[in-house]
């Protein structure tokens, strides 16, 4: 915390130093080693690293869904002013329901297979009563609904100057705008007749129609912070080039900050405005997109960087970063890149290093540049 | 064979479509479901016709008497025309029995999903309460039950229903532990939603069905656990028109006059029959592997 630059904007998300553990009987995975970042309003953080290194463990941890063989030993989750590993299971889900939306990586298992999208997405919207009456109030839609209303008494237009925003509308109201918003927001999706989509089952869609409403579902309350791990990664590669074309449109048009989980550095460079790049549970490095692409510091980064093909380079065989992903029952000590790491010293064995900062906007966690510094 | 034709058929009625086409194939299952249909109807339809006050209207010169052209089935021993009493009978037991099994399907999946999805202890000692149930034969449960709480129709109705429900519990809760750890689950939580709607708007729809295809094989047993329980002297008050309590009276006149107890049984028989062949039919149309 002490070594991350004051920001001009302010945070929306900070992590400072979870740890996590879960228990297996093969022994205790120390799947988070203290991770520490921030998300600031507006902006996109991308959060890369190879499989196992605990990106979705991080996303679960913040809102809160972690399998029961998890626990948080130690670290702050701080949203919107509240810690969100000490709050009550019910405050957190109001969060969920509210602050954070979170969209997974596969569709087809996401979604209730003997609902229609119509009614899971129109739950989302009833959920939150209040937020509908206030909708209808705004767009002084009571003239459309006040067929559904006037069966509640005769005089429904008194009521409607009476206590117009606060009241809360009939069921049948309720339903309608939910109805309508449904739509709206799988337009907003570019998803093509909503009508029909509403009444469909979600084996009546394809993959990249799933995703589309999973997403949908996730920006009808829109979020704070949408969390989105992995979402292309079931899909064919047209298909994740029109999800992460929807997601750039969206970018422009959403207020609320987005953490964008993936494998793909890809993805990272087209979405996002800064990177987090993890290794086994370490944030190892923390960079503006054009800076980390331009200058990787960290060795585990720069050996992410010569593995991404390229269609400029003469064709060779493809740097692989050797070794394999550690143990993390019983992790390396010190740095844990340092078996895998060329540059790797006798200090690296031995001492963890801290993120610091590595240049404008850039931090890493590695001695090689601590060395330089100190 | 069920190709999905594209047609202008909502899909609910599509489908329904789709059962009908199922059931009329299966020549036992359609056998099953016209006898239940019949049966139904007779039941449904019998009182409206008969005068219920038949059941109470003692003739006693008129007693024992033979099937003939003026009373079909004969008369009992307070003189009752017996066809008019099986059918308001009929019309007794089979609610009751749709009570019963409605009743602790309610029970049986309200506690099967809450356990299974809450799990812990709570689970744990929902599941040793149905192992208690278990251990014992249902027959002697029910009467043990029924003599605790006492004699009367809504009593015996009673104590079926808490012998019932642990069955429904068990598979349902088995369902709801491998659906609670789809992602769908997760999604769901994600969003915000709150356990109970989880588990009554998604979790209940996707695991209910072979807990409906058990209860309506059970409905075939329940009717005759009913009526049994009825002719060893639990439940209906002698003049009620009941099918186990018409067995009852009829079997002090067996050699004088069989078909007192002859035609409530096999009333007792077709009505159980119906309700199982009709629960295969239902199994079958909501098997997935034969749908294909």
């Amino acid at each position: 915390m002490t070594e991350s630059a004051p920001d001009k904007s302010e945070a929306l998300l900070q992590l400072s130093n979870v740890r996590l553990n879960f228990h297996t009987y093969a022994g205790e995975v120390k799947a988070l080693d203290g991770v520490s970042f921030m998300v600031t309003k507006g902006e996109a953080l991308g959060l890369v690293g190879e499989s196992g290194c605990g990106k979705s463990v991080t996303a679960l941890t913040i809102v809160g869904l972690l399998p029961e063989n998890a626990s948080v030993t130690e670290g702050k989750i701080i949203l919107a002013g509240k810690n969100l590993l000490e709050i009550s299971s019910e405050e957190m889900r109001k969060i969920r329901a509210n602050n954070i939306a979170m969209v997974f990586q596969d569709p087809t298992t996401f979604l209730n297979p003997v609902l229609t999208l119509g009614e899971q997405l129109e739950e989302v919207f009833l959920l939150n009563p209040d937020e509908l009456a206030r909708i209808a109030a705004e767009r002084k839609m009571e003239d459309t609904l006040v067929e559904a209303r006037s069966d509640k008494g005769t005089q429904p237009k008194e009521n409607a100057e009476g206590a117009p925003s606060t009241a809360r509308l009939s069921k049948s109201a309720q339903k309608k705008l939910a109805r309508i918003l449904s739509i709206e927001v799988l337009k907003q999706v570019q998803l093509p007749d909503p009508e029909r989509i509403l009444k469909e089952y979600p084996h009546e869609l394809s993959g990249g129609m799933r995703q589309r409403c999973m997403i949908a579902m996730a920006l009808a309350r829109n979020p704070d912070l949408f969390i989105a791990d992995e979402i292309t990664t079931a899909l064919d590669v047209t298909i994740q080039a029109q999800i992460l074309e929807l997601l750039r449109q969206l970018k422009k048009e959403l207020t609320g900050s987005t953490l964008l989980i993936t494998h793909d550095l890809g993805v990272v460079a087209e979405l996002c405005d800064r990177v987090a790049v993890m290794y086994a549970g370490n944030i190892v490095e923390l960079a503006d997109v054009k800076e980390l692409f331009a200058n990787p510091l960290h060795p585990y980064t720069q050996g992410l960087m010569r593995a991404i093909p390229m269609i400029d380079r003469p064709l060779e065989r493809l740097e692989t970063i050797p070794g394999s992903v550690p143990d993390l029952i019983y992790p390396p000590s010190g740095c844990r890149f340092h078996p895998r790491c060329p540059f790797a010293f006798e200090k690296c064995k031995l001492e963890k290093p801290e993120l610091i900062h590595g240049g404008k906007a850039h931090t890493v966690a590695c001695h090689l540049y601590g060395e330089g510094k100190a | 064979m069920a190709v999905r034709r594209p047609s202008s058929w909502s899909p609910a009625v599509a489908e329904l479509k789709f059962a009908g086409h199922l059931l009329i194939q299966n020549k036992v299952v359609l056998a099953g479901t016209i006898i239940a249909v019949a049966v139904l109807i007779a039941a449904v339809i019998g009182p409206v016709v008969i005068n219920p006050a038949v059941a109470t209207s003692i003739y006693l010169p008129g007693r024992l008497a033979p099937p003939g052209p003026e009373h079909w089935l004969g008369t009992d021993d307070y003189g009752r025309d017996l066809l008019k009493i099986i059918l308001l009978s009929m019309r007794l037991d089979i609610s009751a029995t749709l009570t019963i099994v409605g009743a602790d399907l309610v029970i049986g999946v309200l506690f099967g999903a809450f356990s299974g999805f809450m799990g812990g202890k709570l689970d744990e000692a929902m599941m040793r309460i149905t192992d208690v149930f278990f251990s014992i034969p249902t027959l002697i449960l029910a009467i043990a039950v029924a003599a605790a709480i006492g004699r009367g129709l809504n009593n015996l109705i009673l104590a079926i229903i808490i012998v019932g429900w642990p069955g429904y519990t068990r598979i349902l809760r088995g369902q709801v532990l491998a659906e609670k750890e789809k992602l769908y689950v997760d999604a769901l939580r994600a969003l915000g939603i709150g356990r109970v709607r989880i588990i009554l708007r998604h979790i209940v729809p996707n695991t209910i069905y072979p807990v409906l295809v058990q209860a309506t094989l059970d409905l075939g047993g329940t009717i005759l656990l009913f009526a049994g329980l009825s002719f060893l002297g639990f439940g209906a008050s002698a003049l009620t028109p009941e099918l186990g309590r018409l067995i009852t009276a009829g079997q002090t006149y067996i050699f004088q006059a069989p078909w007192l107890v002859a035609f409530p049984g096999i009333a007792i028989l077709m009505v159980s029959l119906a309700f199982n062949l009709m629960g295969d039919g239902i199994r079958d149309i909501l098997d997935p592997r034969l749908r294909r």
